[in-house]
């Protein structure tokens, strides 16, 4: 069932009458105040109106590109009504972009997208210029993925500001922007992006296909996009990925995937997502390979120990204590001596501390966050343990399980509930069930897929050739092909291995 | 799907009595145990066993980091179970690493406790098993002057015998593999209580049957341990024939062992053989030369001594078939035609086999000096 | 999710070798034969080619069939049918054997208290969330455990160098040829015979040339494990090899590296448990294929819980003690599972060629 919405202007054109067709703009509008009528004459004679929506528009514009030639247009007293129209457009309108239009459901839609309607008497057709003009917050760098090399440029909440960001990066005709209109109230505009000829046909028309299947009133964010079209709804792990950054949505939609822009949102989305890409950050390429590679490996490490520290805690200290060697359980024997806890309560209490203090760090402004961190620190961290009431290996099994947790920020919500299934199930059956638990993990993980595509693609069916661009970051002149999930082709060309002054001899 | 998931959870709801947790704190870790026999014929055990709350960093001082608990009951089994009698928690016993048998019970036979050991998943199969001298529980009562826990201590004082080379180390399975392999007889270690702060480790123990019946003298473990190739590091100590010069060498590399052969005319005889690489460790003689070995009747000594070591463990082992050194089982690996014949009168045949010696010296450094004043 | 099998050779390799690895991980295979049983691993092995050549002739002769098509192919619908449920009887059997094994195994050294029903419930439960999700996850999921399985055969191989004493090997040779023969026998139905009922399972993955290719290379993977650990166990425990309930396990738990690389044992337990969920997992689908093919239904989806449901039962109601289920394996199972395994394939294949044969001839006549 399509949401209801006031369709009383659906397929109507204008009437030749002006007076008729700003009542009727007017009932439209509802009087709403932003909505401005202008009406004038042109060339003293010629009744006209204007209909802009205030804010949206550049009034400099409207002032030296419409209103002031239309008003001292002397010379069109002459022109026949028939051809007043071509006429305004071609010699009076100094604007960029103009065009004509009759249709009223489409002139209300340039309207509120930011364009003036100049409205004429006797004619019934409309002339749509285009005097876009409204403060956005200006391009700024990235709070979520800032990187110490690269582009610190970010996207905007303003669509076109966007796909100014991502034309600059790829000068190529083939960088196609594909624009859609979704959400029956809110009319946010989605844009489809993608290199032509390296994204599969079949993927941009799935792409498009789910995004014209939306059927909801509002659009005000990249997340509802993402949840309308996602393949595994009812999975947690997410199958579509965000980028805040130009550079990164670039390297995507090179790589054959397929972007999606929203108006008013800064989040791009990318499509199709693998669960390696949420290994990788921007600055991975823009470095130097070894370190990087590295560094991947630690956040794959990090990930496996967020997710499974505090199970395995449980599974040593209350199932499998033989698997100690005999020092450490001393240790931990000597800590947990005295503490009032099982130590599966220990760590759920601890846990959900972990997450309460993480919430409110992040919903806070900055300088309480700090406070919050600090005194859930002390408090939670120091006090517990001088105070008997939970261990200290525990305490450090949390903070590890903290610290790793955001090494992957990709994978944070995903690990949360990991955890604590992970948590749970070997609470229950101890290692087995943690072995178990993770089975079932990877099961569930080698059955997603991200629009045709495996989500666990390289690693679960295992492509050989593309392990060096998941668990390291070979050198750049070792990428050949793009990778085999999304479109195979070449991209790079034989011997770019820099090879110094070896031959000047 | 959703009905699927239902029933997961109802299965782990199930489940929620988590039958197999255990806490650490509920548990007592027990790090030795000692087997007596008791006054009334039964099994008395000993354990020793980890106070968690001495241990840390902040414990309250006067505690001490151990404590010994006693039981005793029809099998090993029983007495083990009894001990929580008295004990405020269950004891845990994969953590436990040396099992200390008492020369009386050692004679009545080991055969339940080892059965246990192996059939239980709990306690580890690699644990140090030794046999001593006197009671049990007096070696885990001993007070060591060193280290918090005394049975952690005796477990690294038995591996470091390994340095000296003078008693095995023998663990459950080793000895179990022996028996299976039909090795009537095994050599265990032997600890002894020296003083009230000291223990020794030191001979070996023969357990023929699971039962103790005899002891081997130092040079006879030293002989067991040449031929079955478990000496590695140690000395050896030679008194060249008629100049009387103590010529101490350390050894660094060795390997040695015997093999059963047939020579040409059909006769079945035992080759051993050692290679030895040493260093010069001390050599006591005003006059020495700058290279004491080319001194007359240097090697001939060292391998003098060597032979006469494995000599003595022979004559034990061929005398009254306490074939700890197993001989039956080289002849059936290597020669498995010829002990299929002799099978029927191996113990007579046993004593009268002949061996031969081959022993290989060398030397490959004389130290930081080169002359001794 | 059906209908879509997009399964690579490679993966194919990796689900047989698992396949095989499966149950026989924990056990010793020829454990009869003690210093000997890589002997009767090898024979096992060999005569598992001849298994092999036949049911490669098979999957050529018509490709593009599963077995319960041919066997409806060869003996009509009504006789076909009959061997067709004989065979999903026992599917059901092998996969209760599995899911037994396990938990028993899991109820002697790990879960001592946990109820033995409570195991059997978890592990069957999560074994049908797999084959909910089809083969290709599965054989994707063994691609990677694989690797795992391999590897840590390999490692702790290597971990246990110090204790090996290749003493144990000698003689090389038995003297008793004919418990060799014997054992070789009982290896072949378990665990290479076993593989048969991919035969109910390859016709989707492509063509016989793809898939005999993994099956082959598959097989002797798993072989080389089986025989890596065989002989890794030999060397350490001995002549007490015998006398182990569960050798592999016992030999690991001897590591010890330095006082702090010891009591790995729980961790390998968890590798075996990897190979035998892939096991489970593929009985499991390919009795929820059998199933629906015979019933000619759509999708097997809602046959999976009920089939949870009997082998829970099964399992649980069949073995007692794992003394039980070794008998169980030497001196039943071979006797029951070559009927599957050789018999009624060769007689298949020989009603198959005769048909073929038939055909040809009677538009001459």
């Amino acid at each position: 069932m399509r949401p209801k919405e006031a369709t009383y202007f659906n397929k109507q054109i204008l009437h030749t009458s002006l007076g008729k067709n700003i009542q009727a703009m007017k009932a439209i509008f509802n009087n709403s105040s932003d909505c401005i009528f202008r009406e004038f004459t042109i060339a003293e004679k010629l009744k006209a109106a204007l209909i802009i929506i205030d804010g949206l528009i550049n009034k400099e514009t409207l002032h030296e590109d419409v209103i002031k030639p239309l008003m001292f247009a002397y010379a069109a007293s002459e022109i026949p009504p028939k051809r007043i129209m071509p006429y305004l457009q071609t010699k009076l309108l100094t604007a960029s972009e103009v065009k004509e239009e009759t249709d009223i459901s489409k002139i209300i839609e340039a309207i509120l997208a930011g364009d003036c309607a100049l409205l004429v008497d006797n004619q019934n057709t409309a002339i749509i210029i285009s005097v876009k003009g409204f403060t956005t917050r200006s391009v700024a760098e990235p709070t979520a993925e800032s990187v110490i090399r690269g582009p610190r440029e970010g996207f905007t909440e303003a669509l076109r500001t966007n796909t100014s960001l991502l034309r600059r990066k790829i000068k190529n005709p083939n960088l196609v922007f594909e624009t859609l209109t979704v959400g029956v109230r809110t009319n946010t505009l989605v844009n489809v992006v993608y290199v032509k000829g390296l994204a599969k046909k079949e993927l941009i028309n799935e792409v498009k296909r789910r995004i014209q299947a939306i059927n909801i009133d509002q659009i005000l964010d990249a997340g509802y996009i993402e949840q309308l079209i996602e393949d595994n709804p009812l999975s947690i792990f997410a199958t579509i990925g965000f980028t805040e950054k130009p550079d990164v949505l670039a390297a995507k939609i090179l790589e054959g995937r397929v972007g999606v822009l929203v108006d008013g949102s800064p989040n791009a989305l990318t499509i199709p997502l693998l669960f390696s890409e949420k290994f990788q950050t921007a600055e991975d390429y823009y470095a130097r390979p070894f370190f990087m590679s590295f560094i991947r490996l630690i956040r794959y490490l990090s990930f496996l120990i967020s997710i499974t520290a505090p199970a395995y805690y449980i599974v040593l200290t209350s199932f499998d204590i033989e698997l100690l060697p005999t020092p450490f359980l001393i240790s931990i024997a000597a800590s947990t001596e005295g503490t009032p806890f099982p130590a599966i309560v220990e760590i759920m209490i601890m846990g959900f501390f972990l997450e309460v203090l993480r919430e409110a760090g992040v919903r806070m402004p900055r300088p309480i966050g700090q406070a919050v961190s600090i005194v859930g620190a002390l408090v939670i961290g120091e006090a517990a343990v001088s105070a008997g009431l939970v261990a200290a290996p525990l305490v450090i099994v949390v903070a590890v399980t903290a610290i790793t947790s955001f090494i992957v920020p990709a994978l944070y919500e995903e690990g949360a509930l990991l955890r604590i299934f992970l948590i749970l199930i070997s609470a229950f059956f101890g290692l087995i069930g943690l072995g178990v638990g993770f089975l079932l993990l990877l099961v569930h993980l080698a059955s997603l897929r991200s629009f045709g595509v495996s989500f666990m693609s390289p690693i679960m069916p295992l492509e050989g050739e593309e392990m060096k661009d998941t668990f390291i970051r070979a050198p750049l002149w070792l990428f050949f092909r793009r990778p085999k999930a999304l479109n195979n082709s070449i991209r790079l060309g034989k011997g770019q291995m820099p090879k110094g002054e070896r031959d000047k001899s | 799907m959703k009905k699927f998931n239902l029933l997961l959870m109802a299965t782990l709801l199930l489940a929620t009595s988590c039958y197999d947790r255990r806490e650490i704190n509920h548990l007592e870790i027990v790090a030795g145990i000692g087997f007596d026999l008791s006054n009334d014929n039964q099994i008395e055990v000993s354990f020793q066993i980890l106070n968690a709350g001495a241990l840390g960093k902040n414990a309250s001082g006067g505690l001490e980091p151990y404590w010994i608990l006693q039981s005793k009951g029809k099998t090993t089994f029983d007495a083990i179970r009894k001990a929580t009698y008295t004990s405020p928690n269950k004891l845990f016993f994969s953590h436990n690493q040396v099992i200390i048998i008492s020369e009386d019970l050692a004679k009545q036979g080991i055969r339940g406790i080892m059965d246990l050991w192996l059939r239980d998943e709990e306690p580890r199969e690699d644990t140090k098993m030794t046999i001593c001298e006197g009671k049990a529980i007096d070696i885990l009562k001993t007070k060591l002057p060193h280290g918090l826990i005394p049975a952690y201590e005796i477990v690294n004082m038995i591996e470091a015998s390994i340095v000296a080379a003078y008693a095995p180390i023998i663990t459950p399975i080793d000895h179990r593999r022996l028996t299976a392999a039909n090795i009537p007889c095994t050599v265990f270690g032997k600890i002894v209580k020296t003083s009230e702060t000291e223990l020794e480790y030191k001979g070996g123990a023969l357990v023929k049957d699971d039962k103790l019946v005899d002891y081997l003298t130092e040079t006879e473990t030293r002989g067991y341990l040449w031929l079955k190739c478990k000496i590695k590091d140690g000395l050896i100590i030679a008194k060249t024939k008629d100049s009387n010069i103590v010529i101490t060498l350390e050894i660094i590399r060795a390997k040695s062992g015997f093999k059963p052969v047939l020579t040409k005319n059909g006769q079945l005889t035992f080759r051993a053989r050692a290679d030895i690489t040493g260093r010069l460790g001390e050599f006591e003689d005003s006059k020495s030369i700058v290279d004491p070995t080319a001194w007359p009747g240097f090697i001939e000594a060292l391998q003098e001594t060597v032979k006469e070591e494995m000599r003595a463990a022979i004559a034990k082992a061929t005398y009254n078939n306490l074939d700890f050194l197993g001989l039956n089982d080289s002849v059936r690996k290597y020669l498995p035609k010829t002990f299929k014949q002799l099978a029927s009168s191996w113990e007579e045949i046993m004593p009268l086999i002949p061996f031969t010696f081959e022993i290989n010296i060398q030397i490959i450094g004389v130290g930081m000096v080169k002359k001794s004043f | 999710m059906e209908g879509k099998y997009p399964v690579s050779s490679r993966q194919v390799l990796a689900l047989i070798a698992m396949f095989i690895l499966g149950t026989s991980l924990l056990f010793s295979l020829g454990q009869e034969l003690g210093r000997h049983s890589w002997l009767g691993i090898i024979t096992g092995f060999i005569a598992f080619l001849f298994l092999f050549w036949l049911y490669y002739f098979l999957l050529k002769l018509e490709p593009g069939k599963s077995l319960f098509g041919l066997n409806e192919q060869a003996f009509g619908r009504g006789l076909g049918t009959v061997i067709n449920l004989w065979y999903l009887i026992y599917f059901f059997v092998l996969l209760s054997v599995v899911v037994g094994n396990f938990v028993d195994f899991i109820n002697s050294v790990i879960l001592i208290q946990t109820p033995e029903i409570l195991l059997t419930i978890f592990l069957t439960l999560t074994a049908a969330y797999a084959v909910k999700k089809g083969l290709e996850s599965i054989a994707r999921l063994s691609e990677i455990m694989v690797f795992c399985v391999f590897t840590t055969a390999i490692v702790v191989t290597l971990l246990l160098f110090d204790k090996i004493d290749t003493t144990n090997f000698w003689p090389l040779w038995p003297q008793n040829w004919a418990l060799v023969l014997r054992s070789g026998f009982s290896i072949l139905t378990f665990p290479f015979g076993e593989t048969v009922i991919f035969l109910s399972i390859f016709y989707q993955l492509g063509g016989p040339q793809k898939v005999s290719k993994g099956f082959f290379w598959g097989s002797v993977v798993g072989v080389f494990v089986l025989l890596v650990i065989a002989l890794r166990n030999i060397a350490v425990l001995g002549e007490f090899v015998k006398f182990s309930t569960y050798p592999a396990y016992d030999s690991v738990r001897l590591i010890n590296i330095a006082r702090f690389i010891t009591r790995a044992e729980v961790v390998i337990s968890l590798n075996y448990m990897f190979a035998g969920y892939v096991k489970a997992t593929t009985v499991y689908y390919s009795l929820c294929l059998g199933l629906k093919e015979i019933f000619r239904l759509k999708t097997y989806q809602h046959l999976v819980l009920p089939i949870a449901a009997l082998v829970i039962l099964n399992a649980h109601l069949s073995f007692s003690t794992n003394v039980q289920n070794v008998f169980f394996a030497f001196e039943v199972y071979p006797f029951f599972a070559i009927i599957f395994q050789l018999i009624l394939i060769l007689a298949t294949l020989i009603m198959l060629l005769i048909k073929k044969q038939l055909g040809r001839r009677r538009p001459t006549i």
